[in-house]
């Protein structure tokens, strides 16, 4: 029974991780600000000839029958009105968790800037306020792609680790994720100044591609130790395999992940230091770095919980146990796979 | 289930479900389907950015440090902002039939601050004639990527149109429609459909 469940889970992780890859496309972190170099040329948009109906238009169709609909007006409007939008949280119904974790992010972000003009204009009572905005703010920006959580996850379910080890991917991946914005950030305004932020977009963006292309690569490597261990198993008992994590793995599993840097830490130093407050804005990176730390640490964790049952149950099959070790490691080499392939194609998603 | 599997399928969930939603730049928008008596023209856009974006985006081009934004570092955030999302239609995806139709050149450009955020006002031209029969559209602004959060809601999208054309319209979500599958569950589409009076 045991064995059955874990087989479920191993390909639901499998489905997850590809089925999402396939149909969605899109989910992370397209670069979006260049510099002004990259100025459109006018074109003229192509006219489109009016189509025969398609099954497309037929479901469109069938919205337009079912809907209550308006009719046009002849005056051409400012969509503005006569005020200016105020960036409004949307009010729709159903929205699912994560995208209310993604409204919270923009409401503490708000915060965060009342609290630093609040700061800068003497009020520094409001800085444990601030700390602990940032904390918060750290937590659940980690939870969205991007920040290492699916390869730490994958990275421990190939690999045995220790609670020490899952510990320290967690932290050390966030570390350099934080780390490489500030001094990115800090490298480019002691050149640039205050124009500083287009051009952290762009290296940003490149180092972007790097990392998700090494990510990808990591997943190769792993899944080719699968391969190896499986085929060295098969030829003796497998006993001297090592499938055990290394503390040198895990300091390049951190280092190739980690190494993008964050632009919403670089956003939020930036902010700090266009105010002049060079200080708060080394404080805040650190604070939000902790906060993006607990997530991280909380899924290696989990992971390690997760490989920890697949060997319990694994054991039980006497030595059949060896193709779950082989699998396991497999279907993690897999997840990191997967994950890279979804963050780097995603960054070319919707390319019309 | 065992406590095991209960933390295998919390983390499988969690893995799957954290693949979404991750923000940095926050803006709100307003939405214009425009048309001329040719038929379908373009989509004017109102986006406000959040403050952190729209501090660091004016210092970038803000030379003259006055806190305001001339005709010239107008045009110099247009190039910083929009100039990278020409393949990405300016974030306006328009469905006709089984594609996404190709945008124009930005139009009518103006950038502004208003309450210490950044304002961008434009037209993505787009051109579809109108004929006899009904032609029918939906027209997304939002970031597929979603590392822009710009959130439109379509309900309250204007629509104008000239004497002779009839259109109508409505917002609503993108369920059902494939061509969107990228986009976030909140995002909504205006659904159109217009015909020569």
């Amino acid at each position: 029974m045991k064995m059955r469940l874990l087989t479920f889970w191993m390909l639901t992780l499998l489905v997850a991780g590809f089925g999402y890859s396939a149909e969605n496309g899109a989910d992370s972190v397209a670069g979006t600000i260049v510099p002004a170099a990259a100025t459109p040329t006018v074109e003229e948009p192509a006219v489109v000839e009016a189509k025969p109906a398609t099954v497309q238009d037929q479901a469109l169709a069938d919205k337009f029958a079912k809907k209550k609909f308006k009719k046009a007006s002849s005056v051409e409007k400012d969509p503005a009105g006569d005020k200016t939008v105020e960036s409004p949280v949307p009010q729709k119904k159903d929205r699912t968790l994560w995208e209310s974790f993604a409204d919270a992010q923009k409401k503490l972000r708000e915060v965060l800037t009342e609290k630093i003009s609040a700061m800068k204009s003497g009020d520094w009572g409001t800085i444990w306020g601030f700390l602990a905005i940032c904390f918060l703010y750290g937590i659940l920006h980690a939870l969205g792609p991007g920040h290492g959580k699916s390869i730490v996850v994958g990275y421990f379910l190939a690999r045995r680790g220790s609670w020490k080890q899952g510990v320290a991917l967690g932290t050390g991946i966030t570390f350099i994720h934080t780390f490489s914005a500030v001094v990115l950030l800090f490298i480019l305004y002691a050149i640039l100044k205050a124009t500083v932020f287009p051009a952290f977009e762009v290296g940003r963006v490149g180092i972007e591609k790097a990392s998700y292309a090494l990510v990808m690569l990591t997943g190769l490597l792993l899944m080719g130790i699968a391969l190896r261990d499986f085929i060295r198993r098969k030829k003796d008992d497998g006993e001297k395999i090592n499938t055990n994590a290394s503390w040198k793995e895990i300091l390049g599993v951190a280092a190739v992940t980690g190494i993008v840097p964050c632009p919403a830490v670089a956003l939020v130093v930036l902010f700090c230091l266009l105010n002049s407050m060079i200080a708060l804005s080394l404080v805040s990176s650190v604070v939000i770095c902790m906060g993006m730390m607990v997530t991280n640490i909380v899924f290696g964790l989990l992971a390690i919980t997760m490989r920890k049952g697949i060997d319990q149950s694994a054991h039980k099959f006497g030595k059949s146990a060896k193709y779950v070790y082989s699998a396991a490691t497999f279907v993690g080499g897999m997840v990191v796979l997967a994950s890279g392939l979804v963050l780097f194609s995603n960054t070319f998603a919707l390319q019309v | 289930m065992s406590l095991l599997s209960k933390i295998v399928l919390v983390a499988c969930g969690l893995l799957v479900a954290t693949a979404f939603a991750h923000p940095h730049v926050f803006g709100g928008g307003k939405v214009q389907a425009l048309f001329d008596e040719k038929g379908f023209s373009g989509i004017k856009n109102h986006w406000v950015y959040d403050e952190i974006y729209s501090a660091a985006m004016v210092a970038s081009v803000d030379s003259d440090g006055d806190g305001k934004l001339s005709a010239k570092e107008g045009e110099q955030l247009k190039g910083a902002i929009l100039g990278e999302l020409v393949n990405s239609n300016y974030f306006n995806y328009v469905q006709s039939g089984a594609d996404f139709l190709k945008a124009g050149s930005i139009q009518k450009f103006k950038a502004s601050v208003a309450n210490r955020r950044l304002v961008l006002d434009f037209v993505v031209p787009f051109s579809v004639p109108v004929g006899a029969d009904y032609s029918m559209l939906v027209a997304v602004v939002a970031d597929p990527t979603n590392y822009v959060q710009v959130t439109c809601d379509m309900e309250a999208a204007e629509v104008s149109a000239p004497q002779s054309i009839d259109v109508e319209y409505f917002g609503d979500s993108l369920e059902g429609l494939s061509l969107f599958r990228a986009f976030l569950s909140h995002v909504e589409g205006l659904y159109l459909r217009f015909k020569k009076k």
